[in-house]
């Protein structure tokens, strides 16, 4: 199978997988204790949605890179902020300084940015990007501290990670030779690696844990796949894309569960 | 060559002159939808001058530029309206509702007045795609600000989003209608069958409160 129709095949899956979980949380609605954290998950990704079938539609038709700020951008500016909603709708209540963890977050989505900017050589539409995504990985930061669904050794990985993976994928163009391959392959190990780490937790939070503490860590789950995803190149891209599906498909449990919660 | 300017004058004035014949709420339609004709023609002043700025040919423009510009500038006086004048939910739907069909109509005024009117299929998926278009984009947003304020969470952030699914959903018709064949029906469709889904989504959410 060629890389083409396997992007088409996982996008495909992915539409689907939204579909089915926009579906899945507006059902029951008037039932639920905490509605608003289904309407903004469900808006989010129809966001989501209609953005991969803008892409998918792009794609098909077999035109060139779109211009910035298209419909795909803007849907994807749209998902991060009513997603960090979500978040903030159930943890806006939390009085604890959470700063700790939203300043270093919002750092790392600055860096993001910075190197999106360097790669794309696009900078007005990737720092209006880079701001609403930053909204996405402070308030998945915040619902992560809040929840408490991290222990101190593991946003200690966590922090370590980060700042391991920003000035190796900033020098990364500067390498050559095994040096570079011996280095990107970190990246990917690091990247990859924290992705089944989260997917591992998620589920085992789903399990055992609170459901603040299975919102938290489905919801920073989706948002580190997301960094991976934009910090990978093919083939690891489309695998990273993969990966997203299954990290949708665990949001979805966290929100019905938090939003049925007397 | 058509002269919008002309064309916005001939359908505003009779508007604008029974407005002040009408009282209370029956008022408010009239309003809005003059909103709705000068919204568009500032609209296409701006796609017009991005159009110049970028080098982009006109197909371009509408498919990449005019979603973005249609969906803020039909939000600015409904944001402002709600904002100033705080009204019910049921004030501010029917508002947009009149602000989407004002756009409507003028864009397809102008449109028809350029292309001809001969072919019957042409004016009625102009009608019924362009026209329900535009009223179901800014719905999308009414909606999510309804919500919003309904739950006490309106904030920039969530405003922005909601327009960010009307922007996104105009953007991918505007690129399905763009290409002839199988992609421009599935588009005409689309407007419809939104229509139709958020009818039932406002019915199952009627009387729904925090």
């Amino acid at each position: 199978m060629s890389v083409d129709v396997f992007r088409y095949v996982v996008n495909g899956l992915q539409v689907a997988m939204i579909l089915y979980c926009i579906v899945r949380s507006l059902n029951g609605l008037r039932s639920q204790t905490h509605p608003l954290v289904s309407v903004f998950f469900a808006l989010g990704l129809l966001c989501y949605f209609v953005n991969d079938l803008y892409w998918l539609t792009h794609l098909m038709m077999g035109k060139g890179a779109y211009p910035p700020f298209s419909a795909c951008d803007i849907s994807a500016i749209g998902l991060y902020l009513l997603l960090s909603s979500a978040l903030d709708v159930v943890f806006r209540e939390d009085t604890r300084d959470v700063r700790v963890v939203t300043i270093p977050a919002v750092v790392f989505a600055a860096c993001n940015t910075a190197l999106w900017i360097i790669w794309s050589g696009e900078w007005f539409q990737q720092i209006v990007s880079g701001l609403a995504f930053a909204r996405l990985l402070s308030s998945s930061a915040r619902g992560l501290k809040c929840s408490g669904a991290l222990s101190r050794r593991e946003w200690r990985f966590l922090a370590a990670a980060c700042g391991f993976l920003i000035p190796a994928e900033a020098v990364l163009p500067l390498l050559s030779g095994g040096v570079y391959k011996a280095v990107d392959l970190l990246c990917y190990g690091v990247m990859f690696g924290f992705m089944a780490f989260f997917l591992l937790r998620t589920i085992h939070e789903h399990r055992h844990g609170s459901s603040d503490a299975a919102l938290g860590i489905a919801f920073a789950g989706y948002s580190w796949a997301l960094v991976t995803l934009y910090l990978s190149a093919e083939p690891y891209y489309t695998v990273a894309d993969t990966i997203i599906i299954l990290f949708i498909g665990l949001m979805l449990p966290a929100v019905r569960r938090k939003a049925a919660e007397t | 060559m058509i002269f919008s300017e002309n064309l916005l004058l001939c359908i505003a004035v009779p508007l604008a002159i029974a407005i002040p014949f009408l009282r209370g709420n029956t008022r408010r339609f009239p309003v809005c939808f003059l909103l709705g004709l000068g919204v568009c023609l500032l609209s296409a002043y701006i796609s017009g001058f991005f159009n110049m700025a970028f080098a982009m040919d006109g197909r371009d423009t509408a498919i990449y530029i005019s979603p973005v510009i249609e969906e803020i500038m039909k939000l600015l006086p409904l944001i402002f309206y709600m904002f100033v004048f705080l009204p019910s939910d049921e004030e501010l739907l029917h508002s947009a509702i009149a602000i989407g069909v004002g756009f409507a109509t003028f864009e397809n005024c102008c449109y028809l007045l350029t292309m001809g009117t001969e072919s019957l299929s042409f004016t009625m998926i102009r009608g019924f795609a362009v026209g329900v278009m535009h009223v179901v984009s800014i719905l999308f947003v009414t909606f999510g600000l309804v919500l919003e304020r309904r739950f006490h969470s309106l904030s920039a952030p969530e405003v922005i989003g909601a327009l960010a699914l009307s922007t996104a959903f105009h953007g991918l018709y505007n690129l399905l209608v763009s290409q002839p064949g199988i992609p421009s029906y599935i588009g005409y469709g689309l407007p419809l069958v939104t229509a139709a889904l958020l009818y039932f989504l406002f019915r199952k959410l009627r009387g729904f409160s925090a």
